[in-house]
């Protein structure tokens, strides 16, 4: 495995961004229990490198991640990178008390922030979009991802207590 | 042929996961899920794209039925048989149930050079059973960590 082609801008921009995720989520997984925060966390890395590697490689690779289409030590952080943000869909829907009239707008809130993390992810260079791949069809993908992971996270609360008293 | 055959049994195997008496809570069932497809896609993408040790057809269907057996079959038949090992009493029947799943996760990924799906020429079986093996050992250590990390603490909703 190659470290990096070239350590640069999305290097640097990797690393920023997993340490202020990865901040977030330890000020705030404390509440959460145990197991529902590491769901969360793998939930977001599993559906990060599920969509990776089937639309961003293989037959349709659509999108090459960091300098290369093999893989780096930075492509390991780069999914990292998911994990948080599994957690914190998991986090805000039941602090915000997310319900069935709600979980529209909480779906579509979190389909364009995943498309803005994808142009920022585009802008830092960390991805680049290739074979006719246009940001826009991200938004379908991403409202999947979203309804996929409210219908998952409903049905770990319904069987979990999700919010612990320290 | 390929897509029906591995459509057919990723199907069988998530109806027969619905159907059955769970033993495993659904949280640990889906720490298995995730865990499972994690280390299968990289384990498949090393293999096939970085090391080209095993190569995948270009066809679309064919492509398609790998990806299912990858996504679906694998991790599906792992968390059937953690759940029957799980309501089994003994040690030597549990190993057995490993042993059987273990034996037909290769069969299915063997299957592959018969419909063309996969060219494994430059890979040993005994490479996969090794890995099957130890997917099924860091599964079984993985639910045994998650286990104890169950909390009973009074909710604050």
């Amino acid at each position: 495995m190659r470290l990096w082609e070239s350590f640069d801008k999305n290097e640097i921009s990797l690393l920023i961004i997993f340490a202020a995720a990865y901040f977030a989520y330890f000020i705030l997984n404390k509440r959460v229990n145990k197991q529902v925060r590491i769901l969360g966390l793998l939930w977001g890395i599993t559906i990060g490198i599920l969509f990776d590697f089937t639309i961003g490689g293989g037959l349709l690779d659509f999108y090459r991640i960091n300098d290369s289409n093999h893989y780096e030590l930075f492509d390991i952080l780069y999914y990292l990178d998911f994990g948080p943000f599994g957690f914190f869909f998991f986090y805000f829907y039941e602090t915000l008390h997310i319900n069935k009239k709600t979980f529209i707008f909480y779906a579509v809130a979190w389909a364009i922030i995943g498309v803005a993390a994808q142009w920022l992810f585009t802008w830092c260079d960390i991805i680049k979009l290739q074979r006719g791949y246009h940001l826009s069809y991200s938004f379908p993908v991403f409202l999947v991802v979203q309804t996929a992971t409210g219908s998952f996270f409903a049905q770990v609360k319904k069987r979990e207590h999700v919010l612990v008293k320290n | 042929m390929g897509f029906a055959f591995y459509f057919f049994v990723s199907w069988l195997i998530t109806i027969i996961f619905t159907l059955m008496k769970k033993k495993l809570t659904f949280v640990e069932n889906s720490l298995l899920y995730l865990l499972t497809l994690i280390i299968n896609i990289n384990y498949s993408w090393i293999i096939s794209f970085e090391l080209k040790l095993v190569n995948l057809s270009k066809d679309p269907l064919d492509y398609t039925a790998f990806m299912i057996n990858r996504s679906i079959g694998i991790p599906f038949i792992l968390m059937v048989t953690f759940n029957l090992i799980k309501s089994v009493d003994s040690i030597g029947k549990s190993v057995f149930i490993a042993v059987c799943s273990i034996c037909v996760q290769v069969l299915l990924l063997k299957l592959g050079t018969n419909f063309e799906i996969t060219n494994r020429e430059k890979w040993s079986i005994i490479n996969d059973f090794i890995y099957f093996a130890l997917l099924y050992v860091v599964a079984f250590y993985s639910l045994k960590i998650f286990r104890k990390f169950r909390q009973s603490e009074a909710i604050s909703r």
